[in-house]
């Protein structure tokens, strides 16, 4: 099931991406290479952070994903796939993560969750469901959520989506349906219950927890 | 009504990124590679030499410019993932040899294996690449619901994100086997034509290379009996277009034959009618242990069982194998309700195991479970 997501969303995931491989392992002794992953992927690392951030915060955000991964590119391991977008989106969380935390906390963007849930409301206004995704996907863990996201929206396998996790892939395959289980249920119960749809307390993203615990 | 897709869908719909947001992103990280703390130092191991002269910064721009003629001239083609130096490679061999032969071969195999009718536990063990290093994931699922999930392999990782959950931690969960529980894979149907429509209709999926993938995951992930197992492998063997790519040594020194359709590759060995590796979309997963199994690990640190007093606090538990060790009992206890944690832990009746409570317990699993 999970597997037939991202219907739309694919365009970060061309057929040029298996020549990221060599392009990633000439990096460390070529850095400049990373001006070729920025025109090739730039677009696609926009529309992570549009969709987790809203646009005008993507816009901000987006040279520093790839400032990070200058920083990051001596010790780049690319993805088995060849792609670089596992490794982009992985370092797209974090900057996501710094962006969230700098956000005042009275803000109705949940610190630590990584995503702008009033941008994604403003998307689901056309549909008259503001509200629903968030009732569906609130009550997932931080990294499930987000696993299921890399899957829907950016259009990664449920391997590459664990690489940019650090998971294992047969982990990622039983976690999406675990995801999709939970959250297809939150769903049906927030349409049994229209007038008070789930509001989730900040569910905190363990792997940025972990760090600080 | 709008499922779950048509609203993922429908909030993933974000504006292409402006011309100018384009150019505003390359002039920063021109910036940024020319002078800005973010250019790389030379690395112990790499080439040393100047990041910051001018030609550096017209060399970003010239290799920017190439990309699409790059693109379009390099044919290097993103092969499976070698672990260790790696003995693998396919072989050819008699073209004689079938994908339906070898199926059927493994159907055999699969179907003439003892069961595990009163099996507690289902144990696996997996082994697969992160970061250019091998790691290994051993998982106990407990019949009922939840089980332990143990991750090791090497701490230091140039990529930190392989190395970052280097530990034991509950796997709280009732939907571990995709669409199934332990007892519906126990009542799959035995019979191919029967089991196949029932397979795509549970799995919400079509036919051909996703029915392939669903069939491997029961395969490789599931308790599933042995007769269900032959099962799966004779409708695998109905799929058109399932092709033998040859003989397969992995890194482990284990031979099966190679089968693909799709994205997806499986290496079997027909005569334990088991599939040993799997790989999907370039990575590669070396499946070396599955199997019944009587009790799951204790973990290490449990707050449960440190905290007697808080074990005894939380709703009764659900029914347990009397066989089951004590220790495991409550180690599988603590697994049960993320909820149950949680009020344990703000009760603060372990306040010296706050950092067990968040890394290894709570934050692994998220407090949204109820």
């Amino acid at each position: 099931m999970q597997r037939r997501a991202g219907l739309q969303h694919k365009k970060g995931m061309t057929e040029d991406s298996p020549v990221d491989g060599k392009l990633l392992a000439d990096l460390p002794g070529q850095p400049e290479l990373m001006g070729v992953l920025y025109e090739r992927h730039a677009h696609a690392v926009f529309r992570y952070l549009a969709r987790r951030a809203g646009p005008a915060a993507a816009e901000d955000l987006l040279s520093e994903v790839f400032i990070a991964a200058l920083s990051a590119s001596a010790r780049v391991v690319a993805h088995d796939s060849g792609s670089a977008l596992p490794w982009l989106y992985g370092i797209a969380l974090n900057v996501l993560r710094a962006h969230f935390r700098r956000q005042p906390s009275a803000a109705s963007v949940a610190r630590g969750l990584g995503m702008d849930w009033d941008a994604v409301d403003d998307r689901l206004d056309a549909l008259a469901e503001r509200g629903r995704l968030r009732a569906a996907l609130g009550g997932l863990a931080g990294s499930d959520r987000e696993l299921l996201l890399l899957v829907a929206w950016e259009g990664l396998t449920p391997a590459q989506a664990a690489a940019a996790l650090g998971i294992s892939p047969v982990a990622a395959r039983s976690r999406l349906h675990r995801a999709r289980k939970r959250a297809m249920k939150a769903l049906q119960q927030s349409r049994a219950d229209p007038g008070s749809p789930r509001s989730p307390e900040p569910v905190t993203n363990f792997r940025a927890q972990e760090k600080t615990s | 009504m709008n499922s779950l897709d048509d609203l993922l869908t429908a909030a993933g719909q974000v504006p292409d990124i402006s011309r100018d947001g384009m150019r505003t992103g390359r002039d920063a990280l021109e910036a940024a590679f020319n002078t800005g703390p973010g250019a790389p130092a030379a690395v112990c191991g790499r080439k040393p030499g100047s990041r910051r002269s001018g030609v550096r910064a017209k060399a970003l721009i010239g290799a920017a410019v190439a990309a699409a003629g790059a693109a379009a001239a390099a044919t290097v083609i993103a092969m499976p993932s070698s672990p260790a130096g790696s003995s693998a490679r396919p072989a050819v061999i008699a073209p004689t040899l079938t994908a339906a032969a070898v199926l059927d071969q493994a159907a055999q195999a699969a179907g003439s294996r003892a069961g595990w009718p009163n099996a507690q536990y289902w144990y696996s063990e997996d082994k697969y690449m992160c970061g250019g290093q091998l790691y290994t994931d051993k998982i106990w699922l407990w019949r009922h619901g939840n089980g332990v999930l143990e991750k090791t392999g090497p701490k230091n990782n140039t990529d930190s994100v392989c190395s970052s959950d280097l530990f034991t931690t509950p796997i709280i969960d009732s939907y571990k086997f995709g669409p199934y529980n332990w007892s519906q894979l126990s009542t799959l149907p035995t019979d191919p034509a029967t089991l196949q429509p029932k397979l795509m209709a549970d799995f919400g999926q079509g036919g051909g290379p996703t029915l392939f993938e669903d069939i491997e995951f029961v395969l490789v992930d599931t308790p599933a009996p042995p007769a269900v197992r032959a099962a799966l492998f004779k409708v695998d063997a109905s799929i058109p277009g399932v092709k033998v790519t040859g003989r397969y040594t992995d890194p482990l020194g284990r031979t099966g034959i190679a089968l693909r359709l799709g994205r997806s590759t499986i290496v079997v060995d027909p005569a334990s009618g088991t599939v040993i590796d799997e790989t999907e979309s370039g990575s590669t997963v070396m499946y070396v242990t599955q199997g019944p199994a009587t009790s799951e690990p204790k973990l290490a640190g449990s707050c449960a069982r440190t905290c007697p007093s808080a074990r005894n606090s939380g709703t009764a538990p659900s029914p347990r194998p009397s066989s089951a060790p004590a220790a495991d009992a409550s180690a599988s206890t603590a697994a049960q309700s993320a909820d149950l944690l949680a009020t344990r832990h703000t009760r603060g009746m372990c306040p010296a195991l706050v950092i067990c409570a968040f890394a290894a317990c709570l934050l692994r699993q998220g407090f949204g479970l109820g």
